[in-house]
C-alpha cells in the first residue's frame, strides 16, 4: 500500500474524529468571513454629530440636512454649552458650531465662520469625519449659491485629544487591552487544562479546598502577569510614540481589575470545554478573535449590521478599550467610567457565574 | 480492629454506562487492602469515589467513620492521602516547590509542615537536593517523592492508585517495603495493582471484574477456594507443541511457553505425559486472577 497515502488517510481520519478540531478548522473560518465580513470596514458610519446654532439659521439648517441624509450622521440633539462638553465627555463624535447669531447672518455680513470640533480618540473616526464634513459643507455652499458668488466662508477645526490625528495613540491603549485579555485567556485556560492533560488536577480536588481557591489561585497570578503586561505596552506608549497619559491612574488600575473579572470569567468558562492544550489554544482563538474584531479596537463598530453591534455592545473589551483611550487621551470623567465600568462589571458577574456552574471540582 | 472504610452497594454511572455496580466491602484499620481486576474492571473509578475525587451515583461510603456527603467531602479529604496513576508531580516544578504547594492546599501549618516533609524525605531515605525538578528525576524516584506528598499531612489512610506502574523491579520492591513501614506506623493501605507478587503482599484482596465485586479474602484463602483440584504445570517436550484435547481439562491457561491446567480425571495424566512434562504446583495468586478475573470474561 502506497505509504503517502496512507498519511493521507490517516490524517483525515484523525481529523474527522476529533470534533473541536473540526469545528476550529473547518466550520469557524467559514463563520468568521461570513461575520468579520458585514463586521470589518473602514468606514465610519453612524458618526453622532452635534449641531449647534440659532433658531432659523438657514445655512445651518441646510448643512445639518445633508449631513445627516448623507448616512454617516446621526443626529444629537443640543444646545451650545453641551455641544461642546458632549465632545468633550465622548456623547457625540464631532459638532458643528456656528458664529453668535447663526451662519446664515454671518455671511451675508461677509464674515461666515464656522467651527469644527472633533474628537479625536479614535483615530479612523476623526480622519472620516473631517474629510466629510469639508465635503458636505463645500457641496452645501455651491448647491446654495449656484449661480452666485459664495460669500467668503472659513471654518476651523479643531482635532481634540490627539491634534496630530497620531494613528499610535489611537492604536497603543487598544492593543493594551487586546493584549490583557489575550494574557488572561491564555494564561488561565492553558493553565486549568494542563492540570487536566497532566493528571496533576487529581493533586486539586483531592486537597480539601472549595472551587473558589482552585478558580481564584488559578486567575490571580495570570491578572498580576497581564497587569504588568499593560503598565510594559504603556510604558513603550510613552517612550517609543510620545503617548500621553491625561486621565487618572487609579482609574487606569481600577478599569483594568474591572475588565479581568469578564476575561477571568471567559477563560474558565473556556476551560471547562477543553481536556487538551490544543483544544483550548484553538478554542481561545476563536473566541479572541471574535472579541477583538467586534470590539472597536480596530475597527469602527458604528457601521456594523446590527446584530453586530448589539455583540460589540455586550463585548467587554468594547467598554475596556473605549474607556482606556478615553483615560489616556482624554482624562476620562467619573461618569463615563462609572458607566463602562458597569458595562464591564455586568458582563464580568454573568460569565463568572457561568463559569463558576460549569467548573466541576469532581471528575 | 476498627474500621477506616465503610462502602454500602455503590453505583457509579456515567451515562448508561455502569463503571460499578452494586459493590459493598469494609477495609480495617491497620490493614493493607488490595483492589484487583482487569483494566476497566472498576478499579479507579472506586477509588476516586472514596477520595471524594468523583460522585457515586447510588450507596453509601464512610471513611474513618465520616460519611461521604457530596457537596461536603472537605472533611474526609482532610483525612485521605491520595497518589494517582500519574503520580500528579508538576513535572515543572522542584521537590521542594511540589512539597510546599501540596502543604498549601493542605492549609498546613508551617511548622508541622517542615517537620513532616523531614521526617517522611527521612522515612523513604531521601538526602539529595531538595531543588532538583521533578522532570530530571528517575521514576523511582518521583514515585517516593509522590508517597511523601500523599503523605504530607499524614492522613489515616493512603490510596495508591497502581503505584508502581512503570517503575523498575528493584524500585517497587523498595515501594513496598515503605507501604510495609507505613502500615506498621499504624496507616491503612488501600492499593491498586496490576501485579501480581506486589498484591501477595496485601492482607486482603477484593477482585473486580466489569464493575462488580466478584471475591473478597486473604491471598491464601483466594488460591484455597478456587482450586478444588490439583493444579499441574505442563512444560512441552515435543517440537512443535502438539496440544491435547481441551476436553480433558477444567482448566487450560497458557503459562509463557508452558501451560497451567486441571484435569477432569488425574487418570488422563498418562495421555499428556507424552508430549508434556507434568508437576504438581501450588496455585500462585496469578492463577486465581487468571481463573476468576480474565478466565471467566472469556
Amino acid at each position: 500500500m502506497n505509504t503517502l497515502w496512507g498519511f493521507i488517510k490517516k490524517e483525515i481520519m484523525t481529523l474527522l474524529r476529533d470534533p473541536v478540531l473540526l469545528v476550529a478548522i473547518l466550520i469557524m473560518p467559514a463563520l468568521q468571513v461570513v461575520i468579520l465580513g458585514q463586521a470589518i470596514s473602514f468606514e465610519a458610519r453612524n458618526l453622532k454629530l452635534a449641531v449647534d446654532t440659532v433658531p432659523n439659521d438657514m445655512m445651518m439648517s441646510r448643512i445639518k440636512d445633508h449631513a445627516l441624509g448623507s448616512g454617516w450622521f446621526i443626529d444629537f440633539p443640543n444646545s451650545r454649552q453641551s455641544a461642546i462638553k458632549a465632545v468633550q465627555t465622548g456623547e457625540v463624535d464631532a459638532a458643528i458650531i456656528a458664529p453668535a447669531g447663526g451662519l446664515t447672518k454671518s455671511m451675508l455680513r461677509g464674515e461666515g465662520k464656522l467651527q469644527i470640533l472633533i474628537d479625536a480618540t479614535n483615530v479612523l473616526k476623526a480622519q472620516s469625519i473631517e474629510g466629510y464634513l469639508q465635503g458636505i459643507i463645500a457641496h452645501v455652499m455651491k448647491t446654495e449659491y449656484q449661480y452666485q458668488t459664495v460669500p467668503p466662508l472659513s471654518f476651523t477645526t479643531r482635532i481634540l485629544f490627539n491634534p496630530q490625528l497620531e494613528t499610535q495613540w489611537f492604536i497603543v491603549p487598544a492593543i493594551m487591552g487586546i493584549l490583557v485579555l489575550m494574557s488572561i485567556l491564555t494564561l488561565v485556560s492553558i493553565s486549568i487544562t494542563k492540570e487536566k492533560e497532566r493528571g496533576t488536577i487529581e493533586t486539586l480536588i483531592s486537597a480539601p479546598i472549595s472551587k473558589r481557591d482552585i478558580i481564584l489561585g488559578k486567575t490571580l497570578p495570570f491578572v498580576l502577569v497581564a497587569f504588568l503586561n499593560m503598565l510594559l505596552i504603556q510604558c513603550v506608549g510613552v517612550v517609543l510614540f510620545d503617548l500621553p497619559f491625561v486621565g487618572s491612574s487609579l482609574m487606569f488600575i481600577l478599569s483594568f481589575v474591572i475588565f479581568c473579572v469578564p476575561a477571568c470569567g471567559i477563560a474558565v468558562w473556556l476551560s471547562t470545554y477543553t481536556q487538551t492544550q490544543q483544544q483550548a489554544l484553538l478554542g481561545l482563538m476563536i473566541v479572541a478573535f471574535l472579541m477583538m474584531m467586534l470590539s472597536g479596537a480596530l475597527f469602527p463598530t458604528e457601521n456594523m449590521p446590527t446584530l453586530l453591534r448589539w455583540i460589540a455592545d455586550i463585548n467587554p473589551l468594547t467598554h475596556f478599550t473605549y474607556l482606556l483611550r478615553n483615560i489616556v487621551l482624554k482624562g476620562a470623567d467619573l461618569s463615563y467610567f462609572m458607566e463602562k465600568a458597569a458595562y464591564m462589571l455586568i458582563t464580568g458577574i454573568l460569565l463568572c457565574l457561568m463559569a463558576v456552574k460549569r467548573f466541576k471540582t469532581t471528575l | 480492629m476498627s474500621t477506616m472504610v465503610d462502602v454500602r452497594h455503590l453505583f457509579v454511572r456515567f451515562g448508561d454506562f455502569t463503571a460499578v455496580r452494586d459493590v459493598s466491602f469494609t477495609v480495617e484499620k491497620g490493614e493493607i487492602f488490595g483492589f484487583l481486576g482487569a483494566n476497566g474492571a472498576g478499579k479507579t473509578t472506586t477509588i476516586r469515589v472514596l477520595c471524594g475525587l468523583l460522585l457515586a451515583s447510588e450507596g453509601r461510603v464512610f471513611i474513618d467513620n465520616e460519611e461521604l456527603i457530596a457537596g461536603h467531602e472537605s472533611l474526609i479529604k482532610s483525612k485521605v492521602g491520595y497518589m494517582s496513576q500519574h503520580f500528579t508531580l508538576y513535572d515543572d516544578l522542584s521537590i521542594r516547590e511540589n512539597m510546599d504547594f501540596a502543604a498549601s492546599l493542605r492549609h498546613m501549618n508551617h511548622a508541622e509542615y517542615l517537620k513532616n516533609r523531614r521526617d517522611l524525605l527521612d522515612f523513604i531515605g531521601f538526602n539529595e537536593d531538595l531543588t532538583k525538578v521533578v522532570r530530571d528525576l528517575p521514576t523511582g524516584i518521583k514515585q517516593e517523592i509522590a508517597l511523601c506528598v500523599s503523605l504530607l499531612h499524614q492522613p489515616k489512610i493512603v490510596f495508591l492508585d497502581e503505584p508502581t506502574a512503570g517503575v523498575a523491579p528493584v524500585a517497587r520492591h523498595r515501594f513496598w517495603e515503605l507501604i510495609k513501614k507505613l502500615v506498621a506506623q499504624g496507616k491503612t493501605i488501600f492499593v491498586t495493582t496490576h501485579y501480581m507478587d506486589e498484591a501477595e503482599n496485601c492482607g486482603r484482596i477484593a477482585l473486580m471484574r466489569s464493575g462488580e465485586l466478584i471475591a473478597l479474602d486473604s491471598p491464601a484463602n483466594l488460591k484455597q477456594n478456587t482450586f478444588h483440584k490439583q493444579l499441574y504445570h505442563l512444560s512441552p517436550i515435543t517440537t512443535p507443541v502438539i496440544l491435547p484435547d481441551r476436553n480433558l481439562f477444567d482448566i487450560w491457561e497458557p503459562y509463557g511457553q508452558n501451560y497451567h491446567a486441571v484435569f477432569k480425571n488425574d487418570t488422563d495424566i498418562s495421555i499428556v505425559r507424552k508430549h508434556f512434562n507434568i508437576q504438581k504446583i501450588s496455585p500462585s495468586l496469578e492463577d486465581v486472577f487468571i481463573q476468576l478475573v480474565e478466565g471467566q470474561t472469556r
